[in-house]
């Protein structure tokens, strides 16, 4: 059981690299990908069965999302694009145009917007994580 | 099972809520938020443990998605929220906490989540979109009355 004390003195052990960077990651166990664009503090808002956005405390604009049921989209992926280099990584704006077709309005921009997001970024998911 | 945990916690069991079981955050996830320096996550820790342990508010069976029906959400309502490691600042009005936990006890995902006022009244403040079987809650006063 960690105590409060206890996680300070393992967090102070154990600090964070100084500059945030935007970064993605799968959860094998989970089925899912997160993504942080920023490092705003965010709430999550669940939007559909496949996707939660984090958003801003301060401005509600997106700072990140979660994406389930990846592993499926992942297998299927490149049946439809290309992935981005020799490494195998695929852009993770692609990710997003999975979700695009069919959706609702709001659903389908918050995907413009996601995808915008990882674009500017640019994000990569890399694929022997 | 737990030496892949970086960190432990000890939280209602959900298999027999009136025990306890161990929870915990793998290395694997803790150093994805580390490497890439977002403290707010790892600063939010401390929450994770005020919710877990002893201030959970309710715990809820599934994900609401398919094949998640045996993982566990554990929501609470505390004080304060961690902008990074250091700096506190109160917690967001009308939200609760969630901790999402895998069904071996491995923490995946913790984040704020708002309670839409009618849920407030009605469903013993579910967070929105969390909407899994009922395990355990919080006794409120009004349940005595």
């Amino acid at each position: 059981m960690a105590t409060e004390e206890e996680i300070r003195q393992f967090l102070s052990d154990n600090p964070p690299a100084t500059e945030f960077a935007p970064y993605c990651y799968v959860s094998e166990a989970a089925d899912a990908l997160t993504v942080h664009f920023k490092q705003d503090a965010d709430y999550s808002e669940k939007l559909n069965d496949h996707i939660t956005v984090y958003r801003s405390l301060e401005t509600n604009e997106i700072v990140g999302c979660r994406v389930k049921g990846i592993s499926g989209i992942l297998q299927d992926l490149h049946n439809y694009i290309m992935v981005r280099d020799k490494k195998g990584n695929i852009e993770l704006a692609l990710i997003f145009l999975a979700f695009r077709g069919g959706a609702e309005e709001n659903v389908a921009r918050t995907m413009n917007d996601l995808a915008r997001e990882a674009a500017e970024r640019n994000i990569s998911l890399e694929m022997s994580a | 099972m737990q030496t892949r945990w970086i960190l432990t916690f000890t939280a209602i069991n959900p298999a027999n809520p009136g025990d306890v079981w161990q929870v915990g955050i793998p290395e694997w996830l803790y150093r994805q938020h580390q490497r890439k320096g977002n403290e707010k996550a790892l600063g939010r820790i401390f929450l994770v443990g005020d919710v877990l342990q002893g201030g959970t508010a309710a715990l809820r069976k599934g994900w609401s998605r398919p094949g998640k029906d045996d993982c566990y959400v554990y929501h609470g309502f505390p004080k304060y929220d961690y902008k990074s490691l250091t700096i506190q600042t109160p917690a967001p009005k009308g939200m609760a906490f969630c901790v999402f936990v895998l069904n071996d006890g491995t923490i995946d995902e913790w984040a704020w989540r708002p309670v839409s006022e009618i849920q407030q009244e009605h469903e013993g403040d579910r967070p929105d979109g969390i909407t899994g079987e009922l395990i355990w809650r919080q006794k409120k006063k009004s349940d005595n009355s």
